[in-house]
């Protein structure tokens, strides 16, 4: 039955109503800073109306309910920004990992391999030139010395960093799983509150981020049910369905850059994993070429040395240290003959051992220009410098890659905030609107009152 | 676009940051005097710089082996020529000698004074290099190749040649093999001279000694002449040197090096960018609604 109560119980759901409104604009503005926060908007739905009879059947309506608190969010978006993020994630470790690599040999510089192979050749040059010198004995054993201590030390620290590389792709292994976890009991709550209270959006904002930080980790897709519970894929790998997870595999080969769970092998193709594999491998790598130059000078320029007779009549000395019997051991201990680290008169110039004779001295000159076919024939400097040269090229690539990676991010970041940021102008328009709409709702209850209070005081 | 203010914040802080960046990136360039700190950062010019720089140290050294070149050479010369006066002073005491009115006396003073040359002549021949080696003994150069046994010159050093790299793979000799057949024919004519002053045969001296002495100086003129075109050689190769190694250094430093005036452009270009960056972050993170708002 209509009559004044029908708008004083109206205006009493537009105040509730504007009072909702007003709380979420500030939980909106609240959350300006929170990251992965989507600001919420309230709908408004028409009430039923109320018919009744004036010549006729009317109807008149009832006023306004919240029909929904909703989070501005768009799906389409949340998968591109996964996606950005798992590129721009997986090579800005790559390049970082790669620039470590390249500070490494600090090429092109005084201090490095390339500097200490010129100087090492150039000194048997010298010493060929003048044999007699004794000061271009010293030199090549000088020399020799540091450029064994120059390959060793940056071996060493490849094998430090191919550790440390290691040591990340395990504890990014183990942030995948934790995250992992988050998300199933996010989904396990998210299906609970939709249930019992509607919406869940807090909790979706808190999956989302979740999702988002996996992204970064490694390269995810994700399936909506209709509970609201998410499966989440990583690299093919079902990690997370509803509220169970399946633990990541932990075995990996970085050559290959998969993971295996020995019965299936995953690619990572994207994600700080992907970046830290390919750095692993990268590292592995230059590993394997430091160990080939250092092989292959110890084969070269021990075969000629040890033909030779050195001034102290011996013949069959060793510069290097090297092993009788094969494999060599590379790079790790590549250093002078304990001959020749003894004495720098251990030190073969010539074929007869007399003094003047340089000719073997000048052959180990020569030898910086000669194709060595374990170097798959190029010279030892033309293959150390290939090594940097590519090095640099992959890092740079790296790099750029990153950059552009970070723009595409950057630009979807930009459409997300678009869609789901918080605008302080927006919400404080919004603010005085309700603020405005409250205070006509508490009119419009006054005068209905006074309406009320006409009717009352008509009996009297 | 619905600008959030988040976005807004976020883009004020981007874009300062990255004025920053080019700014930092500038001044580093500028106080490091380089163009990239590392490889990656420009690849084409890193593998260009590093040949560079091959050749440059390579140069250093052909140079450095020039220098000893330089120094062998010149003791050679030092010798020759020390030869050539002794020889010089034979000749005059050939003359002397074949004069029919000399006594014995003078004859055997004569014989004397020969004799003493010939002591020079195998301390010549053993001349020693600036480490101590013997320049005429070939490879055998750690002990003193040249005795006087018996009236004659005895060699024992070796024939080989001593060779210095002086561009890649080239060799230059610089010590003159074969310089002992000389020595050795010197002393046996200072020996002869020697003898026939002493048996005062005028005939001999006159017409053997004084032409075999004539012949001899030949030799060590032509010795002499080729170590002098040797160090003529060596001397303009060094020229060449410095001027490589001027051209790999410019190299080096137009691939590694900042040009300081195009640096200083980009320098103010890069402040310029900054502090506009900053001025208008700090203008518009004041303006808000909530000033127009009451």
């Amino acid at each position: 039955m209509a009559g004044p109560f029908l708008g004083m119980n109206m205006s009493s759901l537009s105040l509730r109503n504007y009072q909702r409104a007003i709380d979420t604009i500030g939980n909106n503005i609240a959350n300006v800073n929170t990251q992965g926060y989507s600001r919420q908007t309230v709908e408004f739905g028409t009430m039923p109306q109320l018919s009744f009879y004036s010549n006729g059947p009317k109807s008149v309506g009832q006023g306004a309910y919240i029909s929904s608190i909703n989070r501005i969010r768009d799906g389409y978006l949340d998968t591109s920004h996964s996606t950005a993020l798992s590129s721009q994630s997986k090579y800005s470790t790559q390049a970082g990992h790669l620039q470590r690599i390249d500070s490494i040999y600090g090429e092109p510089s005084d201090a490095g391999i390339n500097q200490a192979l010129d100087r090492f050749f150039n000194s048997w040059s010298g010493l060929g030139s003048n044999p007699s010198d004794q000061g271009a004995r010293m030199e090549v054993r000088l020399a020799g010395q540091v450029l064994t201590d120059r390959v060793r030390n940056r071996y060493n620290d490849l094998n430090t960093l191919a550790a440390n590389q290691t040591t990340q792709i395990n504890s990014t292994v183990t942030q995948i799983n934790t995250l992992a976890e988050q998300i199933a009991q996010l989904n396990k709550q998210i299906s609970t509150s939709i249930a019992a209270n509607g919406n869940a959006n807090s909790l979706m904002d808190q999956r989302d981020n979740a999702v988002g930080q996996l992204s970064q980790l490694v390269n995810v897709s994700k399936e909506t049910f209709p509970d609201g519970s998410y499966a989440v894929y990583a690299s093919g790998h079902t990690l997370v369905q509803g509220g169970a997870v399946r633990p990541f595999p932990s075995s990996f080969d970085a050559a290959a850059g998969t993971f295996t769970d020995g019965a299936i092998t995953y690619n990572i193709r994207g994600g700080a994993l992907a970046g830290h594999l390919a750095g692993l491998n990268e590292t592995q790598n230059q590993k394997a070429n430091l160990d080939q130059l250092a092989n292959e000078l110890k084969t070269q320029v021990n075969t000629l040395h040890a033909a030779g007779i050195n001034g102290q009549g011996n013949t069959g000395i060793n510069f290097f240290d090297d092993v009788a019997v094969p494999p060599q051991t590379g790079a790790i201990d590549f250093r002078l003959s304990a001959d020749v680290l003894g004495s720098a008169d251990a030190i073969v110039t010539g074929l007869t051992g007399e003094k003047g004779d340089g000719s073997l001295a000048q052959q180990l000159g020569e030898m910086r220009d000669s194709a060595q076919a374990g170097l798959g024939s190029r010279s030892f400097s033309g293959f150390f410098s290939e090594i940097v040269g590519r090095l640099a090229s992959d890092t740079n690539y790296a790099a750029n890659a990153a950059a552009t990676e970070s723009a595409v991010l950057a630009q979807v970041e930009n459409q997300i905030q678009a869609v789901s940021g918080v605008s302080i102008d927006d919400e404080m328009a919004n603010l005085v609107k309700m603020q405005r709409s409250y205070q006509a709702a508490a009119r419009a209850m006054s005068i209905f009152d006074e309406v009320a209070q006409e009717l009352i005081n008509i009996i009297r | 676009m619905r600008i959030s203010t988040g976005y807004q914040f976020d883009t004020y802080a981007g874009n300062v940051r990255s004025a920053q960046e080019a700014y930092f990136k500038v001044q580093t360039q500028i106080s490091t005097g380089k163009r990239f700190q590392s490889a990656s950062e420009d690849p084409l010019s890193t593998r260009l710089t590093m040949q560079s720089r091959q050749l440059k140290s390579r140069f250093e050294q052909f140079d450095k082996n020039l220098r000893g070149a330089q120094d062998y050479l010149s003791n050679s010369e030092v010798a020759f020529s020390d030869i050539n006066d002794l020889l010089n002073q034979a000749n005059v005491l050939a003359i002397q000698g074949a004069s029919s009115s000399i006594d014995t006396s003078t004859a055997q003073s004569l014989a004397g004074q020969v004799n003493d040359l010939q002591t020079k002549l195998v301390r010549l021949a053993n001349s020693q290099g600036s480490q101590g080696q013997y320049i005429f003994g070939g490879h055998k150069n750690d002990a003193k190749p040249y005795a006087a046994t018996g009236g004659a010159l005895v060699y024992s050093g070796d024939a080989n040649s001593i060779r210095a790299e002086v561009r890649t793979g080239e060799y230059m000799e610089i010590n003159a093999a074969g310089v002992s057949t000389t020595f050795t024919d010197i002393y046996d004519k200072l020996e002869q001279l020697k003898g026939n002053l002493l048996s005062q045969d005028i005939v001999k001296i006159s017409d053997e000694s004084l032409a075999d002495l004539k012949l001899m100086r030949e030799q060590v003129t032509g010795l002499r002449a080729t170590v002098g075109s040797r160090l003529q050689s060596v001397e303009s190769l060094r020229n060449e040197n410095s001027r490589r190694i001027d051209e790999f250094t410019k190299d080096i430093s137009d691939h590694e090096e900042i040009d300081l005036a195009d640096a200083f452009v980009r320098y103010s270009q890069a402040e310029t960018a900054y502090t506009a960056a900053m001025q208008v972050a700090s203008q518009g993170m004041q303006l808000s609604l909530m000033d127009f708002l009451r």
